[in-house]
């Protein structure tokens, strides 16, 4: 048997009985006339919780946003919705400025490659869209750039074909892909001149030449 | 419109006056039980109050999920429980309280030997672990029996038995030697 659970002795259960005696009696304390008082003007003074305190409403709401966050999300990915690859052809440079290296905002996919078809059969007709068309077919570089991207180009556009003047600094913070470009550094080629041993002062070629005795080995015994 | 907003706002004030009311009726039901439980801890009427009067405006928050009775009860118990032990332990940390033992009227009344065992008494429950020094301190309060105190503490009976046992069987071996005095 457990040591724990054994019984009380005779006199530890008198022991008990006086301190269990002695706690009854000081608990049996009444507190204040003001209490109740005082308990109803502490609620008083603390704010009421509204609807919107309530920690699980902001919970709520947060996890709502989040919710309808990730279905437009989905929405925006989703295989079957058509998403017409936009095609952006970037600015030829004016005549003006000088001539730099195609401006390449982003690519989103890689160019399609066919497979080769085999010969003496006719190619069945294969009709593209024409953004895809003109992806392909294009003589300007062009390339795909993404769907929110594009929205906010076309916007850009729309506002500078309505001639709405954007605010001042506004274009500070766009980045020009051109000027991105690093001008392609130039390594010349070290021209380092010939050492010759006459070059110094006192200098003689002699000196530079060991006699032919060192070379030889010393004759097997 | 208007005859419709007024009667709307007189049907909220009424449901604001019936909580009011409900939450009176259980203040003068268990404010004072909220007040010894802290006693019981703090064994310091003021902060005692204090701490009742704390755990009684938190249960004022939460009363839209505590108008059952027992459950509000127990919801007090605990609460003021926890708040009382957090500033027995603050108490503790800041000064030592001990001479606060004989704080109220009912000890300093007492001879100097029955005042020095009951503190020797207050120190041993004080040193039992808060397992069973709750469910020592609840036993002795009001006459609540077993069943009582798991409502209270939202535990099983059988547990309750346990820990009431073995809190008794830890003080007696603290207060072992009073039965040798008092022989």
């Amino acid at each position: 048997m457990d040591e724990r659970h054994d019984p009380l002795s005779e006199a530890d259960e008198r022991v008990v009985a006086m301190a269990e005696a002695e706690i009854r009696r000081a608990l049996l304390v009444e507190p204040s006339l003001e209490f109740q008082a005082k308990v109803r003007a502490r609620i008083t003074a603390q704010p009421r919780r509204t609807f919107g305190s309530h920690p699980w409403f902001a919970l709520a709401a947060a996890a709502s946003m989040v919710v309808a966050l990730a279905a437009l999300m989905m929405f925006e990915l989703r295989p079957g919705t058509p998403t017409a690859p936009i095609v952006a052809t970037a600015p030829r440079p004016s005549p003006a400025e000088p001539p730099h290296a195609p401006q390449v905002i982003a690519a989103t996919q890689p160019p399609e490659v066919a497979p080769p078809l085999p010969a003496g059969r006719p190619q069945p007709v294969r009709h593209r869209d024409g953004a895809v068309a003109a992806l392909h077919d294009g003589v300007t570089p062009e390339v795909l750039i993404d769907p929110a991207q594009a929205a906010a180009v076309r916007r850009l556009f729309a506002m500078t074909q309505r001639g709405i003047k954007l605010p001042e600094g506004a274009g500070k913070e766009i980045v020009v892909a051109g000027e991105l470009l690093v001008s392609p550094l130039v390594v010349e080629p070290l021209q380092v001149p010939a050492i010759t041993a006459e070059q110094g002062p006192g200098s003689d070629k002699k000196s530079f030449q060991l006699p032919a005795s060192s070379f030889q080995l010393p004759a097997e015994s | 419109m208007n005859e419709w907003a007024g009667s709307y706002a007189g049907a909220l004030v009424t449901a604001s006056d019936a909580i009011d009311q409900d939450f009176n009726q259980r203040l003068r039901d268990s404010g004072t039980l909220a007040f010894r439980v802290a006693y019981g801890v703090l064994r310091h009427r003021q902060d005692a109050e204090d701490v009742a009067q704390d755990a009684l405006a938190r249960a004022f928050q939460h009363f839209s999920r505590l108008r059952d009775r027992d459950r509000f009860r127990a919801w007090l118990v605990r609460t003021t429980w926890r708040l009382a032990i957090d500033r027995w332990r603050a108490n503790r940390r800041r000064t030592g309280r001990e001479q606060d033992i004989f704080e109220d009227a009912a000890t300093t009344e007492q001879s100097p030997e029955a005042r020095e065992r009951s503190a020797h008494l207050w120190r041993a429950i004080d040193e039992l672990p808060e397992k069973l020094r709750v469910a020592i301190v609840l036993a002795a309060i009001e006459g609540h029996d077993i069943r009582e105190v798991s409502r209270l503490l939202d535990v099983p009976e059988g547990t309750v038995k346990s820990r009431l046992f073995l809190g008794r069987k830890a003080l007696a071996e603290k207060l072992r030697w009073m039965n040798d005095t008092t022989r």
